[in-house]
C-alpha cells in the first residue's frame, strides 16, 4: 500500500497534475542545470575548435617545410643537370679527340698507325658508353623534373587547402565565442529569473532524475504480477522516503488555506 | 684488295669514306658568322678563320678537310668511324655495306649552288 501510494505520488508529481507552482521548483532547477550544460559544451567546442586552428596552424607550418624542401630539390636538380652537361661536354671532346686520334693512325698508315686507331676506338667506345649512361641520366631527370611539378602542384594545393580550414576555423571560432557569450547571458538570466542558486538547482535537478528513474522502475516491477513479492520486499529501503513524502505533503495540507 | 685509312662519315644520312689525306682535323660544331653574299660561312678553329661549306642540316662536327690546296670546313655531317676500312669496287666496307667516297671538290660546288 505504502509503495502504491509512493508510485501514485510521484506520477502525480512528474503528470503535473498537482498545482503548478510546486513543479515549477524542479523546472526552474532544470532549466537553470539546461543552461549550465549549454553553456558548458559551447565552451568546450570553443576549445575543440581553438585546438583545431592550432593543429592546422601546425599543418601549414609542415606544408610550409614541405614547400621549401621541394624547392630545394629544384635547386639541387638544376645543380645536378650542370654537372651532368660538364660531363656530357668532357665525353664529347673526349670521342672528338678519340677521332681526331684514330685519325692521326690511319694518316701514319698500316702498321705504323695501327695501335693508336685501335687505341682511339677504344676510347671512343667507352665514351659513346658513359655518353649513352648520361643520356638515359638526363632521361631520369627529366622524368624526376615531372614528379617535381607534380609534387609542387600537390603539395601548393594542400596548402592553400589549409589556408581555407584555418580561415574557416578561424570564423567557426568567432561564432562559437558569439555562442558563448549569448549563452553566458542566458545562464546569468536563467540564474535571476529563477532566483535559484546554484548548488540548491543542482540538487533539486539531481533529486528530480533521481524520482523519474525511481518512478520507471517501479512502474515497470509493479507491472509484472510475479514481481509483486520483490516490491514488497523494497518496503524497508523506501519506507523512510515514503514517510518524508507523507510528511511533506502533510505540511504542504496544513500550510493551505 | 689493301685497306683506305680515313674516316666514314655521315652526310645527309648515307654514309660516305673520306680519306685521311683529305682530312685535316674534327671539331666539335662552333659558331658560324655568315658572309653577306656568300654561300659560305666562316668559323674560328684552332686558331685560324676557316671557311665552311653547309653539306647538311645536322650534324654535330665539323669536318676541316683540303680541297683543290684550300683548307675548308664541312659542316652538318656526323663522323661515325676512323681507321683502316677494307677497300672493295666502290670504296670502302663499313659495317658489311660498301660506302662510296665523298667528293669533296663536288659537295662543295653543290652547296654554292644550292644558296645561289
Amino acid at each position: 500500500m505504502k509503495l502504491g501510494r509512493l508510485i501514485g505520488g510521484l506520477r502525480e508529481t512528474f503528470s503535473g497534475e498537482r498545482a503548478a507552482e510546486q513543479s515549477r521548483g524542479v523546472d526552474d532547477a532544470l532549466l537553470f542545470r539546461a543552461a549550465e550544460n549549454a553553456e558548458h559544451a559551447a565552451e568546450t567546442a570553443l576549445s575543440a575548435s581553438q585546438a583545431a586552428g592550432a593543429s592546422a596552424a601546425q599543418q601549414r607550418t609542415l606544408l610550409d617545410a614541405a614547400v621549401d624542401a621541394v624547392k630545394l630539390l629544384f635547386s639541387r636538380a638544376r645543380e645536378a643537370r650542370t654537372s651532368l652537361a660538364a660531363a656530357r661536354e668532357s665525353l664529347e671532346q673526349i670521342r672528338l679527340t678519340a677521332l681526331n686520334a684514330g685519325l692521326e693512325g690511319a694518316r701514319l698508315g698500316d702498321p705504323a698507325g695501327k695501335p693508336l686507331v685501335l687505341v682511339a676506338e677504344d676510347v671512343r667506345s667507352h665514351a659513346g658508353r658513359a655518353l649513352g649512361a648520361l643520356e638515359r641520366h638526363g632521361a631520369l631527370f627529366d622524368q624526376m623534373d615531372k614528379d617535381r611539378d607534380k609534387l609542387r602542384e600537390q603539395v601548393e594545393s594542400a596548402q592553400a587547402r589549409t589556408a581555407d580550414v584555418a580561415r574557416d576555423i578561424l570564423q567557426l571560432q568567432a561564432v562559437q565565442r558569439d555562442v558563448s557569450t549569448a549563452l553566458s547571458d542566458v545562464s546569468a538570466r536563467v540564474k535571476h529569473i529563477t532566483r535559484t542558486d546554484p548548488e540548491s538547482a543542482r540538487i533539486v535537478a539531481e533529486a528530480a532524475d533521481h524520482a523519474r528513474a525511481l518512478l520507471d522502475a517501479l512502474t515497470a516491477l509493479s507491472a509484472r504480477p510475479q514481481n509483486k513479492s520483490l516490491l514488497g520486499s523494497l518496503g524497508p529501503t523506501l519506507g523512510p522516503l515514503i514517510e518524508l513524502i507523507r510528511d511533506q505533503y502533510r505540511d504542504e495540507s496544513d500550510e493551505s488555506p | 684488295m689493301g685497306s683506305g685509312a680515313g674516316m666514314i662519315v655521315s652526310v645527309r644520312g648515307e654514309p660516305r669514306f673520306l680519306p685521311a689525306l683529305v682530312v685535316h682535323s674534327v671539331h666539335a660544331r662552333p659558331r658560324l658568322s655568315a658572309v653577306p653574299g656568300s654561300p659560305l660561312a666562316l668559323a674560328w678553329v684552332a686558331g685560324k678563320v676557316v671557311p665552311v661549306a653547309r653539306l647538311g642540316e645536322a650534324g654535330p662536327h665539323l669536318v676541316v678537310c683540303l680541297s683543290g690546296g684550300e683548307v675548308v670546313g664541312l659542316w652538318g655531317v656526323e663522323v661515325l668511324d676512323t681507321g683502316f676500312f677494307q677497300k672493295s669496287e666502290h670504296g670502302v666496307e663499313h659495317a658489311g655495306q660498301p660506302v662510296a667516297p665523298l667528293d669533296v671538290a663536288l659537295e662543295i660546288e653543290k652547296a654554292l649552288e644550292a644558296s645561289a
